[in-house]
């Protein structure tokens, strides 16, 4: 009887995505680098409280393997996950996932394992976590709110060498374990403020980082940077190995392109039949790149740099999903993304 | 001991009012009939009322959070209206589909109290795809403009579909249905009327029939009527409206006058020609669901006022048991007559104390139409009984009806009043007016009863007395047997088998009821059906979209300003995430949440930007987004709720849910700088809603019986008499308790004043009993089993045919399209037909074993030794 009281509310609980859209598109073209702006402006306003922010520890959940991750690694040992709410997963076999105390709850958006028990994870609030121990257990090696730049791929070169990238040109290095996380002075790549959305190793261990408006650079030690003429002026936001020298650089509205060799500073745009942005990929064993995005997309791009759609936003039933990285397990992808782990098979 | 029921007061009453009822019939009759016409009058004054805020239980803490927040977020009135695809006929994307859809989307459009700002489709401009593109965002309508059917063009609305992100809202997650999304404005900017709910709930039902019915009826003015002329069409249905009442009927319509106006106008039905045609808009393939707040409204009206129809039927069959008992189908339309009588006052009271009629009042009379006749049959059959036996006349047999019975029928009355009292108790508006209304209908039952009735039997001329007593003797004659064989139950090896097989049953019964669940146990909106069409549409609407329809709203109060504050918003989306994993919880949204997907969408869609911002500026440009309008935060952004999605409404869910609430709020300290405060939406409700029935079940079950007891104490004064008539009453109620475990009929706001209805009625058939049966042991003198045998005779056929009475009168219920009066129905049926028997079987049980026959024992113990004879 009372029952039927204000339960359309749900419509109005879902009703949030008719003007927030409206309002992002009346705020238009110029947003973006507004958002930029303002976020930028914001670090010199500093958070209004005291500068001694305190992480919070994240919570337990029952099912944190259905949030948002972002990240995903196969440690040899298992499978390890991050993304919101400082959520860390590890799974033995892609099914069954259990969640790790972590230390924040901010959202972490790239893991990288040096071995089987050393790796990073890193995240907003320029987060650096550390594990030696498979990732059991995590340490904040760095934590500064205040810089307003979020960190989004972590690369780790061995046990004791990792770089991480981030938002406004941060790029930052440890020699010793993380014991000490530096600013790497490199200002080719730091002077523009653009975001660094990702950083590889190339097959013959040049180090590579992809970034906003078409930003490709690459380095030999990690530490002097040679910026390369971006191929369009687009962002990427990510990038893998290709071949022997080269590198595949991924992004916005299926923009993807490849070169044979990035000190040669040639690029060639690869036809990947879609307009969603890609966000995440891995280097599948024949030599193929799988890349992953919004809407639920995932494309194959095959060694001579072809494109073909193996999964579009019409493949799965429910709301579109983004994904934002994957990694190939027992014969099928593992991807994560929005909707948390999702198992998609190449057959 | 008080052996007999008859006191000083008793007789003294009986002394006084008998020569006022008697001595000058004509006079009282007139009274009565001109308080009839009075009450009469006041009842056709009576309105429908769906006041639902009488529903709530306003004392409860959530339901005062609740009103506390509920203005300050808008919109609680949107309407869905679904177009889809019938099961195997493919996906949305044809041209026979989308036309379909315009056609929908533009009537909505058009209809008076939509706001037609705030209307989304796909068709509507509002709705539009964007995409982070190189250096910005780039968008456009999802239907391109210059629409045409092509396939080129339907392969470019599935590629928009997709990016506007706007599957699961607008286009179900198969892509076979699409929605149109409108909302009403409470008050008509036009004429400052109030919305009319039922009349926004019949439009909505008309635009399902202008797509899925193969013919129109257009009314068209048969002559002139200024301003229009003959032949202008007035509207257009699509279910066959003539019939032989069509030209009475009258039809409201809004109209655009000569110059433009708009004009409101009721027509009657003489005045207009219908034709009918074949429905140009009508699409063999789809299906067409609609929901929302409105929608139920209209649904509960049009239900409750098919209740009404109902009363007919059971007239008729309260009729048909009576007549069979008395032998005759006139003079049973004398407490037949005299129950209606009842009703009329009950309703007449009602509206002279101000109430309206809701769909749980519109059971009332029905009951009042039980009680009195269950005493009509009482006093009727005494009357036939000193008619046909004692070959009394009329007026002798009238007086001495109502010395024989006014008391005892007072007394039961009472008690019934007493215990439709104990529903007082329950703190929801909605049920205390029913307790009040049905205490009208009492005080109606008494008058029209105890003295109507014995005077207008008075006048009965039994046209043929001898057939009349012929038939009386042989229906007597042939239940004597029956009689006798029941009346073996006052020995006391038979008593005391009955006695363990029904304690056996209440201990079995109780085991079973253990498992009763507290609230709501179906899908979908409670009040109506299961397999209603609105909880069908429902059911289809949350399957096949991502769209909740149990709902738990949860506020974060906070300072003002709280959205730009980074540690408080953090707070809610981690109650978010804690919500989201909880049992029986299937999503959650909350501004805080929403901010981390704006701030993503803001960054080139990039999901590793889903993070609070937390710096003010950030919290302040995600945010901008969403007014007040969204529900997401109120003027000053100092409440937030957060939006629970849950899998079911039932308690256990519930309860889970709650438990889980409160053990996030107790992890946070006292000075916290936000409170999460129960509870909102229709979970909100129902948990309230359950706390008070959990809390009061007791208090008013308790007084239920307490009061029974008293009243049964007063009246007997006697240990005896209480075991005698309240252990059966008391096994019957955990016997319904069992049943509704069976039945899956949880114990709600309209189940739990059946307990207190049927307990309060059942008790009667005691009551009846059992002075009888005093009465021939203690001063007839005769033993048990002679003295049982002889109260069947005089009452135990009127107890079986006031079972059968009682239970035809609540039994049409069954028919009724609300599920709460169908469980009612179920029940009130069991229950009287299930004390009846009790009374029946289980009171002589005890009295063989409590009841004393002076007498017997005189002669007993002068048999054995001469000792000790008690008086």
């Amino acid at each position: 009887m009372i029952a039927k009281l204000r339960f359309i509310d749900g419509g109005a609980g879902r009703r949030w995505i008719a003007p927030a859209l409206l309002g992002l598109f009346a705020a238009s073209g110029a947003c973006h680098a507004q958002g930029a702006d303002s976020a930028a402006g914001a670090a010199a306003v500093a958070v209004p409280d005291s500068p001694q922010v305190k992480p919070t520890a994240a919570m337990m959940a029952a099912h944190a393997e259905t949030g948002l991750l972002l990240g995903i690694v196969d440690t040899g040992q298992h499978l390890v996950a991050v993304g919101g709410n400082g959520d860390i997963v590890t799974s033995p076999d892609g099914e069954r996932w259990t969640q790790v105390q972590t230390p924040v709850d901010v959202t972490l958006t790239g893991v990288a394992f040096a071995d089987e028990h050393h790796g990073w994870v890193v995240g907003h609030d320029a987060l650096i976590l550390h594990t030696a121990d498979g990732g059991q257990s995590w340490s904040v090696q760095s934590f500064q709110p205040d810089l307003n730049a979020p960190l989004f791929s972590v690369l780790a070169l061995d046990s004791q060498r990792a770089l991480a990238v981030g938002a406004f040109g941060t790029l930052k290095a440890t020699e010793d374990g993380g014991g000490h996380w530096s600013d790497v002075d490199a200002p080719v790549l730091t002077k523009d403020k653009l975001h660094l959305n990702a950083i590889t190793r190339l097959a013959n261990g040049d180090l590579f980082i992809a970034g906003e408006h078409g930003l490709a650079a690459v380095s030999a030690d990690g530490r002097d940077w040679h910026r390369l003429s971006p191929p369009y002026e687009g962002s990427f936001f990510g990038a893998l190995p290709w071949g022997n020298r080269g590198a595949i650089a991924f992004g916005l509205r299926g923009n993807v392109y490849v070169s044979d060799d990035v000190r040669a500073d040639h690029w060639q745009k690869v036809d990947a039949h879609t307009t969603s942005s890609f966000f995440g990929g891995l280097v599948l064993p024949q030599g193929e790149v799988a890349l992953m995005g919004g809407d639920g997309e995932i494309v194959i791009v095959d060694g001579k740099g072809a494109g073909r759609v193996v999964r579009d936003s019409s493949s799965g039933q429910g709301q579109a999903t983004t994904y934002a990285a994957g990694i190939d397990y027992r014969n099928a992808l593992i991807v994560v993304g929005e909707g948390g782990v999702a198992r998609v098979s190449l057959k | 001991m008080h052996g007999d029921p008859r006191g000083w007061f008793s007789q003294f009453f009986v002394k006084i009012t008998e020569p006022l009822i008697f001595s000058k019939r004509p006079l009282t009759l007139s009274v009565i009939a001109l308080l009839t016409l009075f009450l009469g009058f006041e009842a056709s004054q009576l309105r429908l009322d769906s006041g639902f805020e009488k529903q709530l239980p306003k004392n409860h803490p959530y339901i005062q959070v609740l009103k506390k927040y509920q203005d300050q977020f808008g919109g609680g009135n949107t309407v869905l209206l679904a177009v889809s695809e019938k099961p195997g006929k493919g996906d949305i994307y044809n041209g026979r589909f989308m036309d379909s859809l315009k056609v929908a989307t533009d009537a909505v459009f058009f209809l008076p109290g939509v706001d037609r700002t705030r209307i989304s489709s796909l068709f509507t401009p509002n709705v539009r795809f964007i995409e982070a593109v190189e250096g910005g965002f780039r968008g456009g309508n999802v239907i391109p403009s210059g629409y045409q059917p092509t396939p080129e063009v339907l392969q470019q609305i599935r590629e928009n579909v997709a990016k506007a992100n706007v599957v699961g809202r607008l286009v179900s997650n198969d892509l076979s249905s699409a929605m149109v999304v409108s909302e009403l404005v409470d008050q008509n900017p036009r004429t400052h009327q109030k919305l009319d709910y039922i009349q926004a709930a019949h439009l909505f039902e008309n635009i399902r029939g202008k797509l899925t019915s193969p013919e129109l009826f257009e009314y068209t003015l048969k002559a002139d009527d200024a301003p229009f002329k003959a032949g202008a069409v007035i509207t257009t249905v699509y279910q066959d409206p003539r019939g032989p009442l069509f030209s009475l009927k009258r039809v409201h319509a809004t109209l655009i006058g000569p110059s433009g106006e708009t004009v409101d106008r009721d027509f009657r039905g003489s005045q207009l020609q219908v034709s009918q045609r074949k429905n140009p808009d009508y699409n063999p393939d789809i299906d067409v669901e609609v929901i929302g707040f409105a929608k139920v409204i209209g649904d509960v009206a049009d239900a409750s006022l098919q209740v009404i129809s109902f009363f007919a039927l059971t007239v008729f069959l309260v009729w048909l048991v009576l007549s069979y008992y008395m032998g005759s189908f006139v003079v049973s339309l004398y407490p037949l007559s005299c129950g209606l009588l009842a009703v009329v006052w009950e309703l007449g009271i009602l509206h002279l104390a101000g109430y309206g009629l809701d769909p749980f009042a519109i059971l009332v009379p029905f009951l009042v139409l039980a009680i009195s006749v269950s005493h009509g049959i009482q006093i009727t059959s005494f009357w036939l009984l000193e008619v046909s036996d004692r070959g009394l006349d009329s007026f002798s047999a009238s007086r001495a009806t109502y010395r024989r019975l006014v008391i005892p029928g007072i007394t039961a009355l009472v008690t019934n009043i007493i215990g439709f009292g104990t529903i007082l108790l329950i703190p929801i508006g909605i049920v205390r007016e029913m307790a009040i209304n049905a205490m009208f209908g009492l005080l109606a039952v008494i008058v029209c009863k105890k003295v109507l009735l014995p005077c207008l039997l008075s006048y009965v001329k039994l046209r043929n007395p001898q057939r009349f007593r012929d038939y009386q003797h042989r229906r007597d004659a042939r239940l004597k047997p029956i009689w006798h064989k029941l009346a073996l139950l006052t020995r006391k090896p038979v008593a005391a088998v009955v006695i363990v097989l029904a304690m056996l049953a209440w201990g079995g019964a109780e085991w079973i009821s253990r498992d009763l669940q507290i609230g709501e146990l179906h899908p979908g909106v409670p009040a109506l059906r299961p397999d209603s069409r609105y909880n069908l549409d429902s059911d289809f609407i949350s399957k096949n979209y991502s769209i909740g329809v149990d709902i738990l709203q949860v506020y974060a109060a906070t300072k003002s300003n709280g959205c730009i504050d980074y540690d408080i918003m953090n707070r809610i989306s981690r109650f978010g995430w804690y919500m989201q994993n909880t049992p029986g919880v299937v999503s959650t949204t909350s501004m805080a949440l929403l901010d981390k997907v704006v701030w993503a969408q803001y960054n080139e869609s990039n999901p590793r930007w889903q993070q609070l911002p937390r710096s003010q500026d950030g919290l302040v440009l995600a945010g901008q987004q969403f007014t007040t309008s969204t529900g997401l935060l109120n003027d000053d952004c100092s409440v937030m709720p957060t939006y629970v999605f849950m899998k079911d409404h039932k308690a256990t869910t519930i309860d889970g849910v709650i438990a889980a609430i409160d053990r996030f709020t107790a992890g946070g300290k006292g000075d916290d700088a936000v409170t999460f405060q129960l509870a909102g939406g229709n979970v909100g409700v129902m948990a309230a809603t359950n706390a008070v029935i959990k809390k009061t079940e007791f208090s008013v079950l308790f007084w239920l019986y307490a009061a029974i007891t008293l009243c049964v104490f007063v009246s007997f004064r006697g240990f005896t008499s209480i075991v005698c008539i309240l252990v059966p009453l008391a096994a019957v109620s955990v016997f319904t308790y069992a049943i509704m475990v069976f039945l899956g009929i949880g114990e709600t706001v309209a189940t739990l004043p059946v307990a207190a209805f049927a307990a309060g009625i059942g008790v009667d058939y005691g009551i009846y009993i059992f002075s009888v049966l005093e009465e021939n042991v203690k001063s007839k003198g005769m033993n048990l089993r002679e003295a049982y045998a002889d109260t069947l005779h005089q009452t135990g056929k009127a107890v079986l045919v006031t079972g059968a009475a009682l239970s035809a009168s609540v039994a049409t219920w069954m028919l009724s399209g609300l599920q709460f009066q169908i469980d009612m129905g179920i029940l009130l049926t069991v229950m009287f037909l299930a004390n009846a028997v009790a009374a029946l079987v289980m009171l002589p049980a005890f009295a063989a074993f409590l009841m004393k026959n002076p007498a017997a024992a005189v002669s007993r113990a002068a048999g054995i030794n001469a000792t000790g004879a008690k008086p």
